[in-house]
Formats: structure tokens, sequence, C-alpha cells
């Protein structure tokens, strides 16, 4: 089993692999995904912007063989930030092109009345689990906190989808996952031990 | 979410610690304080190159630091242009922190906010106080000053694109007498965007009173972070997650 980590050039890969470094594993960054085998564990981090990245990932012929690996061997998936916002349908940053459509639901802006509420939501902030499951094993519900920098935010479509909410002027879906596919919109990679508490998890539990 | 930021000064892969942006105590490994930073959960972490030679960022340095980093990282010193900028982040900082290359103007601001957005942007605003009281901008390591309030100078900042304000104050810096509160006060609430207040603390219990009195987004130290005891003695230290609550009376 290897970890490696989608480099679309978009994002800052390097922080993620420090991170998975310091949980105790190696990680490999690649391009593309010819030569991802049964297990291997893939993370798609991602900042910018959706309609870029997905055309990014389709000008490389990265759509079908992330659907490849994601709905046929099954492969565990993270998406981190933009790349959370990617397994969706569909973005209003970026009216008219498709996300991955690997969990059913939209992308949306923050549009808030207040104008105290600054956009992005930048810094700290708590997740509510919302259903169980082991990548939120040794969650300290009092003390964990993680770091996100975001403007738009995910909604998906069912709740059974929905690993954690967080409080933001609203409450959007800050953790998500259907089977082998998970997305954080904050960054595990930036959030000291409760972030490499999650990468460790994604690395060793049994899928 | 109020934060608490060490800042960190570097010369040639040192950390130092000034006075008045003069007197620099040599005081340890960088690596070490980071470890210790990491453990102790920091909010976030300002890094500054404080070499007055500086041509561009140790880029080789800064990686080495970043990649022993779990938390978000600013960075400052010798950022002159958009691609440097492009560099420290594509290293793993999160903003970089903007200072003498406003001297003239906000170009650079502009040119760093419009490709990475404004939370990535930093503009650090070094002030002395002088005899009279009267306050002014300074630039290259509080070396020249310009005319123009800070007010208005921070006003242009942010239109720029600047999503943050780092306010220091010269005077107090290193001083760990008192901080510039009224005036951090004044400026934070006529501000759009978060403001770090620094220059001064001389105890958590300054930070306490900083939140108390300011309605600022951060704090920012140094000295109190570094320092121990009644001698100063050389302790990297931080409050920890409780004592953290029990300043911000939360």
């Amino acid at each position: 089993m290897n970890i490696k980590i989608i480099d679309s050039k978009l994002s800052n890969v390097s922080s993620v692999k420090n991170m998975i470094n310091w949980v105790g594993h190696e990680a490999t960054i690649i391009e593309n995904l010819n030569k991802v085998e049964d297990g291997d564990r893939i993370i798609l981090p991602g900042i910018g912007n959706f309609g870029k990245a997905m055309n990014y990932l389709n000008e490389h012929g990265l759509v079908e063989k992330i659907h490849e690996i994601a709905n046929k061997k099954k492969n565990p998936i993270l998406g981190i930030c933009l790349g959370m916002q990617l397994l969706m349908n569909e973005s209003e940053e970026s009216p008219g092109i498709n996300g991955l459509g690997l969990i059913d639901g939209s992308v949306k802006k923050f549009n808030f009345e207040d104008k105290q509420l600054k956009i992005p939501h930048v810094g700290w902030n708590t997740l509510k689990l919302s259903n169980e499951h082991p990548i939120f094993n040794n969650f300290n519900k009092n003390k964990s906190r993680y770091y996100f920098v975001h403007s738009y935010f995910v909604n998906c479509k069912n709740s059974e989808n929905v690993l954690s909410r967080t409080n933001y002027g609203q409450t959007f879906h800050s953790a998500i996952f259907k089977e082998n596919i998970f997305g954080f919109q904050f960054h595990p990679e930036k959030s000291l031990k409760h972030g490499a508490n999650l990468i460790k998890n994604f690395c060793e539990i049994k899928f | 979410m109020k934060r608490i930021i060490p800042i960190l000064l570097i010369k040639d892969r040192l950390l130092y610690k000034t006075i008045n942006f003069q007197s620099e105590t040599y005081i340890g490994d960088p690596f070490v304080a980071l470890k210790i930073f990491n453990e102790k959960e920091v909010d976030e972490l300002i890094v500054l190159d404080i070499n007055k030679s500086i041509i561009e960022p140790d880029f080789e340095f800064l990686n080495q630091l970043a990649s022993e980093a779990f938390m978000p990282l600013s960075y400052g010193g010798g950022i002159n242009c958009t691609n440097t900028a492009e560099k420290i982040f594509r290293i793993g900082f999160e903003k970089v922190v903007i200072n003498s290359a406003n001297i003239n103007d906000f170009s650079l601001i502009e040119s760093i906010s419009s490709r990475f957005g404004n939370q990535a942007v930093v503009c650090c605003i070094d002030y002395k106080i002088n005899f009279f009281g009267k306050r002014t901008c300074t630039f290259n390591n509080g070396r020249k000053s310009i005319n123009t309030k800070i007010a208005d100078f921070i006003k242009k900042a942010i239109d720029a694109g600047s999503g943050e304000i780092l306010l220091q104050c010269i005077n107090f810096e290193g001083k760990m007498e008192k901080m510039d509160l009224e005036f951090i006060k004044e400026v934070v609430n006529s501000c759009s965007v978060p403001v770090i207040g620094t220059g001064g603390a001389n105890s958590y219990q300054c930070i306490s009173d900083f939140f108390k009195k300011t309605n600022a987004s951060a704090i920012a130290a140094g000295s109190i972070f570094v320092y121990h005891g009644p001698h100063n003695a050389v302790l990297i230290n931080y409050p920890s997650f409780e004592k953290k609550n029990t300043l911000l009376s939360l």
C-alpha cells in the first residue's frame, strides 16, 4: 500500500507530503494516475478556482482515471479544500463546468448580510460530527480544531454523506464521505496534531 | 477565534530577538523552537528575516522550516516581486508579509493579492512615535519614514488587496514594558480587515489585557514566547489550550 498525492500544479503538495511524513508514512507525488495499484491511498489537494482545476484534470485525462480508481478499483481517495469541492457535481464558482460528481451535491458561495463576517472564511474552527466513522478515531470534540481558508462551501444532497458540520455565519459540510471517498474542507496538513490525527487515520484505517 | 501568534526573527538561519529593531540577541536554533511550537499548538507563526542586507528570501532554509511546521505560516523579508511570493507559497507558507516594498506604491500587494487572494497578503506597518507623540510609518527596518498618516496608509493597503494588517510599534518592540493599546484600538475600529497588534507585550496577562481593550483579531509577540523569568532566560513557551481560554476569557 502506498500513499500518493496528485499534483495538479494548483496547490501546495509539499505541505501534505510533510504532514504524511510527520505521522510516520511515506508519500509519492504523482502527476498522472497510470501507476496506481490496488489499495493505494490517493490524496487530491487543491487551492484556487474550481473551473481551472477541472479544466486541468480534463486536459490531463485525470477525470476518467479518478472515476476508474474511485468507483471500480475502490482506492481510498481524500480531497482537501478545493480537492473536496471537486468531488461534487458543480460549483457556483464556475457555472456550467461539471465537477467529478463522485458525491452528490453542489458547491455554493458564502453570502452574508452581516458584513462583520469576512469572506474568505480564514482561521481555526471546530467540527460537529454527524456520522461515526473510523477516520475520526481519537477525535477530541472539546479540543480538536482545524484550519480553514475558503470562500465556497460544500452542500451534500444526502445527509448520510456528511461526516461533520461547521458553523461560519451558517452551517456547512466540513467533512464528507461515500464509501472509499472522503473530503475535508479544512487543511489537515496545517492543523497541528488535530490534522495529523486525521491524516494518520486516512493512512492506516482498514477499508 | 482570537489568535495568539509568536514572531520568529531569523538572521543567517538562526533565531534572534531584538529591542527597538536593534540590539540583536541570539536565542537559538529555529528548528528547536519550531518543534516546541508544534507541540504547544500555536495558532499560527510569523517568520521574519531581519537581515538588513537581504536581497531575496533564503528559500532553502524556509523550505526546511516549512517541512517541520504544521500550522499556518507567514513569512516576511525580501519579498519584492510576485514570483518570489509564489515560491514562498509553494514552499508551504500561507501568507507573505510586505513592508519595504510599499514605500512608493502598493503595486506588489495588488499583484500578489490578485493572483493568490487577499488572505495571502499581510501588510506590515512598522511605526515610530516621536518626541511629540506623532506616529509615522517606517520602512527598511525602521530606517526610512514617510509622512502619510497611518490611517490613510492602511486604507490604501486594504484597497490594494491586503487581507490583514500587522501593526508594529518600534518604540515598544522587545522592551517588554507595555503595548500601544489605545492606538491599536483606534486602528482596529477603523479597519475593515483583521488587525494583528504587536510590540511590547510583557506577559501572558498582557495578552488578556490586549483582547479586553482592543477588538483586534490577533496579538503577535516575540519576547514573551522566547524568554522566561525575571532574568529573561531563554525558554520557548506558549500558553496551553486551557490557559489560552482563560486569557481570552472564554
